[in-house]
């Protein structure tokens, strides 16, 4: 993708000639990728190929081997409380501490930055845990949950935290079709509603038509649509 | 430490104490069983210390002057009358005082009690007794002293303490004499010196010959059993405290490997290592704290049932153990804080495949 210079400075996520290798292996070959704001995108690839790798650069927990990761126009530094506010990420191992409840497994989110939670922020966690239909569960703790259910709930925890970027690694993976369709719909709708830019790894091609365009990822290199 | 990261320190920590209070809990259960034992050990140490010396600790002067030969011991010492005039003659000295202790037998109208027989100059007419020896005999009574036979008038009570387990008796250093076969003019002498005590008593010892002076210190390490005492319960309490800070360690290093995975991720969702730290920090200070005091509370429930003068736990000899508690149990659980430091964010991406 090479990004129009008018937009790319200030656009919520830009990649520049992104590299990556483990090692001797490279799996990411030069990746350019511009996310607008309010926009949700697709990122398809086979597994292996990279998707996670690539958003693990893009979050800022990978430093590319050469290129460059922009946030809103400032690159990312290697402090990890920086990054993470800048871009919330949907692990794909699920990012549920055990000893909170799930719905203090979202207030956790702005509490290590360093808030305390206010009645507001209480009533926002429970709000997203009602979209992601969990609200009977939020002061469950996560071993208590089915897996669907505790990969909802990382999802509202991304959303929860308003960072203007926000990766998601394959967050529908084990869940039911309609369920995984709200999921989907959840993130183009946060893009859409709060101006976030939106990036989404799946395997998923039924949820296509939800996000805005698509990217794949093969043999280390991205190209539009799939 | 800023204000509003301490909201979070307190956060994570408490949240996962309260999640996982078996284990915190249990934790500092084995913490208050340690520390049980050092608080009761050292409560016994004090206790014994007393019982063995508390009645020399009284005495007044900074060297003791034995015979030689005596070892140390002050019931086996005796020194001539001239040797006064020549220990006042070494350098340093200021005061010479003659004392003669032996252990003795009183029978009183209830019977016989031993006391530590403690004969000084100028010690008020008849015998003074050991506040404990109260049940033994009233002021006015006649005491018989064996051996000797000599009858004194019990003149009073007061706080003279107690040597090898035995109450002190305090009579004038005649009568004393008088207790005694062969009628020495005194058992040793206490020396007050205006110089370093040691060096007084290395003089004194080279000056008059006969005589072996050592410092007050020394001699009290030396009342036969003491120094065995108090050293094989200091080695105890020793190994207690090493038990209790490997124990908090260990236990804290298992935790925090055990939950290597939700530190990355709190790590790769945007917390500080200092964080992490000082949630780990706060839970090993809560953890045993809980235990300590809670220890502390049935060692004053346990000390309260044990037989007076063996068990004696003043606040500044507390306070000492607890602070030595929680320091070791604090430096023993820095172990892990290279771990917490160094955790991978990266390991949140959780692909083990
Ligand atoms: N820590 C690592 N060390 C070496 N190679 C790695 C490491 N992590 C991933 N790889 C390799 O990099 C490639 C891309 O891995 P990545 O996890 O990004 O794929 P993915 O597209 O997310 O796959 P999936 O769909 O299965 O999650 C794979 O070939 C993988 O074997
Ligand atoms: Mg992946």
């Amino acid at each position: 993708m090479t990004a129009a210079p008018a937009v790319a400075p200030a656009a919520p996520l830009v990649l520049r000639g992104v590299r990556h290798s483990y090692g001797e292996a490279e799996v990411l070959h030069g990746i350019d990728l511009t996310l607008r704001g309010g926009e949700a995108v697709a990122l398809l690839g086979p597994s292996g190929s990279g998707k996670t790798t690539l958003l693990a650069v893009a979050g800022g927990l990978l430093r590319p081997t050469s290129g460059e990761v922009t946030v809103l126009g400032t690159p990312l530094t290697g402090r990890r409380d920086e990054a993470a506010r800048r871009v919330a990420y949907v692990l794909q191992a699920g990012s549920l501490i055990p000893y909170l409840t799930v719905e203090e497994n979202l207030l956790v989110r702005r509490v290590v930055t360093g808030r305390r939670p206010t009645p507001a922020d209480r009533a926002e966690a429970r709000c997203l845990l009602e979209a992601v239909d969990l609200a009977a569960k939020a002061g469950r703790y996560p071993d208590r949950l089915s897996g669907g259910e505790r990969q909802r709930a990382c999802v509202a925890q991304a959303l929860f935290t308003r960072a203007p970027v926000l990766l998601a690694d394959e967050p529908t993976a084990s869940l039911d079709r309609a369920r995984g369709r709200a999921v989907t719909e959840l993130l183009t709708a946060h893009a859409r509603d709060t101006g976030a830019a939106v990036l989404l790894a799946t395997h998923d091609e039924r949820a296509l038509d939800l996000t805005d365009r698509t990217v794949s990822i093969e043999d280390g290199l991205l190209r539009d649509g799939y | 430490m800023s204000g509003r990261e301490g909201f979070a320190v307190w956060f994570l920590a408490w949240r996962e104490i309260r999640h996982g209070r078996v284990r915190f809990g249990l934790t500092a259960a084995l913490v208050g069983l340690v520390a049980f034992l050092v608080f009761m050990l050292t409560g016994l140490a004090v206790g014994l210390g007393d019982a063995g010396v508390s009645g020399l600790r009284r005495l007044p002067g900074a060297v003791v002057v034995y015979s030689a030969g005596a070892e140390r011991v002050l019931s086996r010492s005796a020194l001539p009358a001239a040797d006064a005039a020549r220990i006042a003659a070494v350098p340093g000295v200021t005061a010479v005082r003659p004392l003669g202790q032996t252990m003795a037998q009183a029978k009183g109208p209830n019977g016989a009690f031993p006391v530590a027989l403690t004969g000084t100059d100028g010690a008020a007419d008849g015998i003074v007794l050991d506040r404990t020896l109260t049940p033994e005999a009233g002021i006015g009574q006649t005491v018989t002293l064996q051996p000797g036979g000599v009858r004194v008038r019990v003149a009073g009570f007061a706080d003279l303490g107690s040597v090898q387990h035995t109450a002190v008796a305090r009579v004038p250093l005649p009568v004393w004499r008088r207790t005694q076969p062969a009628h020495p003019a005194t058992g040793v002498y206490l020396v007050d010196t205006d110089r370093d005590p040691a060096a007084t008593a290395a003089a004194i010892t080279g000056a008059v010959a006969g005589t072996e002076a050592v410092t007050r210190r020394a001699a009290i390490d030396a009342v036969p059993g003491y120094a065995a005492e108090t050293g094989t319960i200091a080695m105890i309490r020793g190994f207690l405290l090493a038990v209790s800070a490997l124990l908090v360690g260990t236990v804290f290093w298992i935790f925090t490997m055990q939950k290597e995975a939700s530190l990355a991720v709190l790590r790769a969702t945007g917390a500080r290592a200092r964080l992490l730290v000082g949630s780990y920090l706060l839970q090993v200070a809560v953890t045993t704290v809980l235990g300590v005091a809670a220890g502390f509370a049935v060692v004053l429930g346990a000390g309260a049932a044990m037989p007076a003068g063996a068990f004696s736990l003043p606040g500044s000899a507390a306070a000492l153990s607890a602070a030595l508690l929680a320091a070791l149990a604090l430096a023993a659980s820095a172990a892990s804080l290279h771990r917490l430091l160094t955790v991978d964010p990266l390991l949140s991406l959780g692909r083990n495949a």
